[in-house]
């Protein structure tokens, strides 16, 4: 069988080269037509849903929730912190209304702190207790907002503040609250002096809600920061394009960069959410992707050089690689029409495998015109020694790929499909056109070969043996780890950190109740909903629940009655209104009011907040510029605060049916079903808690969906389709190797050193936590690939040479070494990407063909030696 | 009750809400005057209905006042007597029904035993007026002027000022509700635009949380016994000596029998 391919491939090759140049141009041209087919015709899908069987009983469910409720899936999310609570809500005020105004670009804006309801109602949503305490610092300061609805004037405000200390000091209440609003004068007073922006948060030192982001008000575990808003917005859709949210995604991002410069920095708005996510990752990938590929080609190039000796050598190796990536690209455009995330990495793949062909082929051209050999002569020779491993190598690694399209990872199987294809292209084309291009444009006569390599080849095959030993130690115990090995599902863990877009869905896990990952039940209405919240919060995994029903308040009668007693307090406030000619609004009175707040509080008990505003009042009053200022900056909010303030005394009692309609649709589906959110109690983005959450959940929800389901139940089936790929991969292979070669113990070599590499590789991905994920996963079907092409390359090669050689002498481990090294050349870089996914697969990478090579160079070649009952070192 | 009742006196507003209501029994002969002109300060209100009741408002609280003065000052009833005739004007202008669930808030007494709330609501009423009343000593005669009214839903706020020798006027406003066509009570009393019933929920509602209901229930019945009227005497020879703002000191004084001082 053996010599029959020989024989076969001694004969095409030689066809193609008295084929020369015609043969080259017309492979050209083709390769020219197939390009521009595929460069048409096909895309990229990065959704990472889509990547699963669509039967499976997960994928199943969220299409039902997906189906019923597409916000899930469309929205995108704004996240906007402001360095005061007051900025932060006139800044979502003012997006929100510019959002609503584009009908083009979002069919649904959603902002609960801008909405109409939510100002009037929010009261209500706040536990009867935290609403007291709020109440009671309102009241306290009730007071002084009766006297500045008549007198928005530093001076009003300063003989307010006169009187109330006062009166705070005799009765020991009031005191804190009025602190408060010290500290704040005191920010606004050194910022007016420093030339800074800096508006008297009158939200936060009224409402009690923290938001002087300045100071302290950052985010706990367990709150987001007081300045913090969300707006939610649905993209209208343009399918046309790869990214279809893009158009409302650029006019989003628009809007926030006119406005974050409007308010001189002080808010930031990050959008997030599935479209922003994706299209940001899109760009990260691709970023920076022609200098990388210009740099992985020129080392490419380099070591090509260092393998060849000759520029020539090296041009028709990189054009059949061109031309192998084209053509399979062709094929992928034909076939599937639609790369993933995973099958994307087949031009990864392919600079693997496809220069093994190349490289051996050529090697052994240059070995043989060394000698002395004619071109025709060398090729020929060459053709016979290399012929039926590289004609046997093609078939059986391109099985190995078809081995995948079973299983229900259908990344994978994509991949496989596309990469088994590539193989076999990749040889036919190195069988063809490098034989052609040498028929056309005879190579210069070969320089001599470095001797350095076979230096190193020398010094590897003494320590062969200790070597083996250690690495097949380390691999046993490696074995031991790999029941840890794991798949990342998560796509957040391919992303970029630092993008605008991640940190934003970091920032939703500040708040419990908008954490991301979620679980998800759709319940057949109202009462189901009921059934399955009084069950979920029997489950101590299970944080909260979140319905419809959540958003009607509990114990608003009793809230009611506290906000209209409170109310009271400002009944005259609300009806208050500025005189035209306010004796207050003058510098002198200014001045003077100044003073009589500086007596009272140097008279009163001291404390910081007072020693502080005392300091920078006596700035003030000898810089006229900076009181001006300071008095532009000090009611610049007052209007938003009566606005919220008065709207917020209005509450009244409310049903589910007085629910906006923006928020009833996220919750209540066309067809009356109920959606339920299950969010968990602890940050799930530990994974040992998700696991905890998603068990818990399915135990008594098996028809649970959301993002977190999604996660943890994706890993489970790549990580099992991924064993099954690889166990089927590896029958296949055998099945192939033992047909062709007839030989068990040449099978058994060339399969040993593939699973020793794996189980290195893997065992390392646990000690390093490098977890298996969509971007590295292409690193075993590699290894496998690299293993089963160097292995045939060297048991075959070892049957060609005489008694008492040694393969180490020709130069097959050489071509081995440099295809592996070209490989780590190309894709090594890739592990100082921003994009994690991109970056993990260089790290993984890396090391598989480290350990590719060690296994290949030194333990195969040491059991060959084991097995013929030589001593190393011995010709 | 100490705690209980020492938080009620360090509210800064209590000392001032006492000045104002002896202010405005010992003022009330200038009222009429003064609220007539209140009655023309309603701002903003063109409405006829609106001004109706704003002046049907502050008519009740100056009668409300007056009938107090006159129970407090009554020269032929016994102190017993003169404190509860003051109780009962108290009891009859006050919503006490709406007040005596505000205060405990409605979810407690909804909770509370048949028992429980029949104690609680004979209870009740005589401990807030008895409240009012033990403030009094000591802060009769300052001159009282209604300044204005404004309508806010259902209720009419009746504001009143009196003047301080330092400072900016003591506001008192009274929250009226009608409880039916012909009667009006007061649902609240705001000082400086904080409300009063506010602090006292806060305080019961914090107490329950603490004790309980039953031992609120003991407090306030133990509150409710025979008080000590101040005498006329002192009332009229401290009317020259009371400080611009009683303080909390001076308010523990008061209850400290006649015989004492």
């Amino acid at each position: 069988m053996l010599r029959a391919i020989e024989y076969a491939f001694i004969k095409w090759t030689s066809i193609a080269r008295m084929g020369g140049a015609f043969l080259v141009l017309l492979i050209v041209a083709v390769t020219g037509a197939v390009g521009w087919y595929a460069a048409n015709h096909l895309s990229v899908n990065t959704d990472t849903s889509e990547m699963l069987d669509p039967s499976l009983d997960f994928q199943v469910q969220a299409r039902k929730l997906r189906d019923a409720f597409p916000s899930i899936k469309e929205d995108v999310v704004v996240v906007i912190d402001g360095a005061t609570v007051d900025e932060a809500e006139a800044f979502t005020d003012a997006l929100a209304e510019r959002l609503s105004t584009r009908d083009d670009a979002f069919r649904e804006v959603f902002a609960p702190s801008a909405s109409a309801f939510f100002r009037r109602n929010g009261l209500l949503f706040l536990p009867l207790d935290d609403l007291s305490d709020r109440m009671e610092r309102l009241s306290q300061a009730s007071s002084l907002i009766e006297t500045l609805a008549t007198s928005q004037t530093s001076a009003a405000l300063f003989d307010a503040l006169a009187d109330n200390d006062s009166l705070a000091e005799q009765a020991d209440l009031g005191a804190e609250a009025l602190d408060r609003i010290y500290d704040e004068l005191a920010i606004v007073a050194e910022a007016s002096i420093s030339g800074e922006t800096r508006p008297f948060a009158w939200l936060g030192a009224f409402a009690g809600d923290g938001g002087n982001g300045d100071d302290e008000s950052e985010a706990t575990g367990d709150s987001p920061p007081p300045g913090r808003r969300l707006i939610y917005a649905t993209p209208n859709l343009d399918f046309t394009r790869l990214q279809p949210a893009k158009p409302a995604l650029t006019a989003l991002k628009a809007d926030i960069a006119e406005l974050t410069d409007r308010f001189d920095g002080r808010v930031e708005a990050l959008v997030t959410g599935d479209p922003a996510l994706r299209a940001e990752e899109l760009s990260a990938v691709s970023s920076g992707i022609g200098a990388s590929f210009a740099l992985s080609l020129i080392l490419v190039a380099v070591l090509l050089y260092f393998a060849f000796r000759s520029t020539y050598l090296v041009v028709a190796t990189l054009l059949s690689l061109l031309v192998t990536l084209v053509l399979t690209a062709g094929f992928a455009a034909a076939t599937v029409g639609e790369l993933n995330l995973v099958s994307v990495a087949f031009t990864v793949l392919l600079v693997g495998l496809g220069l093994d062909f190349a490289i051996h082929l050529l090697a052994h051209v240059q070995e043989r015109r060394t000698g002395g050999q004619s071109l025709k002569s060398a090729l020929r020779g060459a053709a016979h020694d290399v012929g039926a491993g590289l004609t046997l190598a093609a078939p059986t690694t391109a099985l190995g790929f078809f081995a995948f399209t079973p299983t229900r990872f259908d990344g994978i199987a994509q991949l496989g499909i596309i990469a088994g294809a590539g193989v076999l292209i990749a040889f036919a084309v190195a069988a063809t056109l490098l034989p052609a291009l040498m028929g056309a444009a005879a190579p210069p006569a070969p320089r001599r070969q470095g001797r350095i390599i076979q230096g190193v080849f020398r010094l590897l095959e003494r320590g062969s043996i200790p070597i083996s030993i250690i690495a097949i130690g380390a691999g046993i115990y490696a074995a031991t780890l790999l029941p840890q090995a794991r798949f990342d599902a998560d796509p957040m863990s391919l992303r970029d950190p630092a993008s605008p877009s991640v940190r934003g869905f970091e920032k939703l896990f500040d708040d419990a109740a908008t954490t991301p990952y979620r679980a998800s039940l759709l319940a057949a209405g109202e009462n189901d909903a009921s059934a399955i919240a009084a069950r979920a919060e029997t489950i101590p995994e299970i944080g909260s629940v979140r319905s419809l029903a959540s958003f009607v308040p509990a114990n608003q009668l009793d809230k009611l009655d506290v906000i209209d007693f409170t109310a009271g307090g400002l009944a005259f406030a609300l009806q208050a209104k500025s005189s035209e000619e306010d004796p207050n609004a003058s510098p002198a009175a200014r001045d003077a009011a100044a003073a009589r707040l500086m007596d009272q509080l140097e008279d009163s008990a001291p404390s910081d907040a007072k020693g502080r505003l005392l300091s920078a009042l006596d700035a003030l009053r000898g810089d006229r510029e900076s009181f001006d200022r300071f008095d532009a900056q000090l009611f610049a909010y007052w209007p938003q605060l009566t606005e919220r303030l008065f709207a917020q005394l209005e509450a009244s009692e409310i049903t589910a049916t007085d629910l906006p309609q923006s928020l009833t649709e996220r919750y209540v589906a066309s067809d009356g079903q109920w959606r339920v959110d299950l969010l968990p109690s602890k940050d799930v983005r530990d994974h040992a808690a998700l696991e905890r959450f998603v068990d818990a959940v399915e135990s008594a929800f098996p028809d649970a969906a959301g993002g977190a389901v999604q996660a943890e139940a994706a890993g489970e089936v790549i990580a099992k389709a991924m064993i099954e790929a690889t166990g089927i991969a590896l029958i296949a292979v055998t099945l192939i190797l033992w047909t062709l070669m007839r030989r068990f113990d040449n099978v058994l070599l060339v399969l040993f050193p593939i699973a020793l590499a794996a189980i290195l590789t893997i065992g390392t991905s646990v000690l390093l936590d490098l977890p298996f994920n969509y971007a590295n996963v292409i690193v075993l079907p590699l290894l496998l690939g690299i293993g089963v092409d160097s292995g045939i390359h060297l048991v075959l090669r070892e049957r060609h040479m005489s008694h008492g050689a040694d393969v180490f002498q020709t130069s097959t481990p050489s071509a081995v070494f440099f295809s592996a090294t070209t490989t780590v050349a190309s894709f090594g870089s890739l592990m100082l990407s921003a994009h994690r996914g991109t970056a993990s697969m260089g790290q993984l990478l890396s090391i598989a063909i480290a350990f590719t090579l060690v296994c290949t160079l030194i333990v195969l070649p040491a059991a060959m030696r084991l097995r013929r009952g030589r001593k190393p070192g011995r010709a | 009750m100490t705690r209980f009742s020492n938080h009620l006196r360090k509210v800064v507003l209590v000392p001032a809400l006492t000045a104002a209501l002896a202010a405005s029994l010992a003022g009330i002969a200038a009222a009429p005057a003064a609220a007539q002109g209140a009655a023309n300060q309603t701002d903003g209100s063109t409405d006829a209905a609106e001004s109706a009741s704003a002046a049907r408002a502050t008519a009740f609280v100056q009668e409300l006042l007056a009938n107090a003065e006159a129970a407090l000052t009554e020269e032929d009833a016994t102190d017993a007597a003169r404190l509860d005739a003051f109780q009962t004007v108290l009891r009859d202008g006050l919503a006490l029904d709406l007040l005596s669930r505000f205060v405990v808030s409605r979810k407690v007494y909804a909770d509370m035993t048949d028992d429980q709330r029949s104690r609680y609501d004979k209870a009740f009423p005589d401990y807030i007026s008895r409240q009012y009343a033990e403030q009094f000593d000591g802060i009769l005669g300052r001159p009282l002027e209604v300044t204005g009214t404004v309508s806010r839903n259902a209720d009419v706020y009746v504001r009143t000022e009196f003047k301080r020798e330092e400072g900016s006027p003591l506001k008192v406003d009274w929250r009226t509700r009608a409880r039916s066509e012909d009667r009006l009570e007061i649902v609240d009393i705001i000082v400086n635009s904080a409300s009063i019933m506010s602090v006292k929920r806060a305080e019961f509602t914090s107490f329950v949380a603490a004790n309980g209901v039953d031992a609120l229930l003991v407090e306030i019945e133990k509150s409710v016994r025979p008080a000590t009227l101040p005498s006329e005497e002192s009332i009229a020879t401290d009317k020259e000596a009371l400080p611009p703002e009683a303080s909390p000191e001076a308010a523990e004084d008061v209850q400290a029998p006649p015989a004492d001082r």
